[in-house]
């Protein structure tokens, strides 16, 4: 019960996030006060984020170095979930790092996919 | 840039917002695998699918929608030959707005398969300003009391009820004209907004999981209005065309020519010594125009008629064909879109 309220309120918050992005807009948008750059904002939203990643995976393979080594001190059986629960770090730190840095080049590759597929029909 | 057809800086700020809920869902997937938490995977899973969908629409639609173009040519195909519309120059890209705007309210006349026509509000609009004059002679002959030397005569029993017939007519004419008023304005607003301002925003909210149903409604909605809606008056007008009527103000003229020169007679009549012949004649007259009038009313209520269907009955029909469309493509991008009772459709 304690699980799903858990993850009913973490859903709340993820599905705020991008209300945080547009209420960090005005705070970081770089013209007067008058004109709104979008186009600059949405820049360094999109380059905070592709800094962001790279550190939040780092920190991830440092807790999951941390874990494998308490993993190291302890009994067996507590080890092995010890050992699992660094190795699912360390995926969650790879997949952070690759999604965040190549988030840019997916976005424009995805943009290509039916645009490619619906210009060869034409031709 | 200017060319394509999401406003200056619409593909940027597309391709800024995938790439941002990219690295948002990357990190949300990396911290469902890091705490090992399902519900999180599946959310930043389905985040990124979403993205890249996203991503592929906004690919896919600047491909469709850019200047000449898929849909343009799609459109230009199905427009009928020997066609020549006239236009403002911001509807000049999409045929079908240009033509359903001629076809309602352009103040120029357009060739249509070969033939020359006049908008339906320029055609309402003559009718109008006709049947007025009609009106206001007939008014006027009403309003004559002849009191000759050996019979006195008043036709006001037998015009008023034709006054009233156009009256009433005048007024479903004056209806018809705000409506096609109305339609040429909607179209307006669609050349303008559809895709410079719907079509982006609907992709800038399908980005965000909190608005990506509004999103896709948005998408289909600038879909629906800017490909679906003027084609469907282009098809009327090819149905129409095979039998439309050719009555026309001109119809009117014969009737307010015969109405005047009915008045003179009458007024020379009262200004000289009426001698029999002249009664004879006033009477000849009489039953010449009102012969001429009752054969016309019988084609101004067809014609009226028509136009009725031009202008109320077939757009309404227009309007839920696009309506069940963008409520189809509503679905197809997941999004709902529901118009009252055309839900059952």
């Amino acid at each position: 019960m304690q699980s799903k309220y858990k993850h009913e309120v973490l859903r709340k918050i993820i599905a705020k996030i991008p209300f945080f992005i547009i209420a960090l807009i005005p705070g970081v948008a770089k013209s007067s006060a008058f004109t709104f750059d979008i186009i600059g904002t949405l820049s360094y939203t999109q380059q905070l984020l592709m800094h962001i990643g790279p550190m939040l995976s780092a920190l991830l393979f440092v807790i999951a170095g941390i874990f494998y080594a308490l993993g190291q001190l302890l009994p067996p059986d507590k080890r092995a979930s010890f050992h699992t629960a660094s190795i699912n770090i360390i995926i969650g730190a790879i997949v952070v790092a690759v999604l965040a840095v190549a988030s840019n080049s997916l976005a424009l590759a995805s943009t290509q996919l039916l645009s490619n597929i619906s210009t060869n029909s034409i031709r | 840039m200017s060319a394509l057809p999401f406003g200056l800086y619409g593909f940027d700020i597309a391709v800024l917002l995938i790439s941002i809920m990219l690295a948002i869902s990357g990190i949300i997937l990396g911290l469902g695998y890091a705490l090992d938490d399902r519900k999180l995977k599946e959310f930043g899973k389905n985040e990124i699918y979403q993205s890249i969908i996203n991503g592929m629409l906004v690919g896919g639609l600047l491909v469709l929608f850019v200047n000449n173009g898929p849909v343009d040519s799609l459109i230009k195909f199905l427009v009928p030959p020997y066609s020549q519309f006239s236009c403002p120059s911001y509807m000049s890209s999409n045929l079908a707005i240009c033509f359903a705007y001629s076809y309602l309210a352009s103040s120029l006349p357009y060739t249509f398969m070969g033939s020359v026509h006049i908008s339906l509000l320029e055609k309402i609009t003559l009718l109008i300003s006709a049947l007025f004059l009609l009106s206001t002679l007939l008014g006027a002959l009403a309003s004559l009391d002849i009191n000759l030397i050996i019979v006195s005569l008043n036709f006001s029993f037998i015009i008023k009820p034709f006054i009233n017939e156009i009256q009433y007519i005048i007024n479903i004419l004056t209806a018809t004209a705000v409506s096609a008023s109305v339609q040429a304005l909607m179209l307006v607003f669609i050349a303008l907004t559809a895709i410079s301002i719907i079509l982006p925003l609907g992709i800038i909210l399908r980005s965000f999981y909190p608005t990506r149903k509004l999103g896709g409604f948005f998408i289909a909605l600038a879909i629906g209005l800017y490909v679906v809606f003027p084609l469907s008056y282009l098809f009327n007008a090819i149905l129409l065309n095979s039998f439309n009527s050719d009555y026309n103000a001109s119809s009117i003229t014969v009737v307010t020519s015969n109405t005047s020169s009915f008045e003179n007679q009458t007024i020379s009549s009262i200004g000289t010594n009426a001698t029999s012949t002249d009664v004879i004649k006033l009477e000849n007259s009489a039953v010449k125009l009102f012969s001429s009038i009752s054969s016309i009313l019988n084609g101004l209520i067809s014609y009226a008629s028509s136009l009725v269907v031009q202008v109320f009955i077939l757009p309404v029909f227009d309007l839920i064909i696009t309506a069940i469309t963008i409520r189809e493509i509503a679905e197809l991008l997941g999004s709902e879109a529901f118009f009252g009772k055309f839900k059952v459709l």
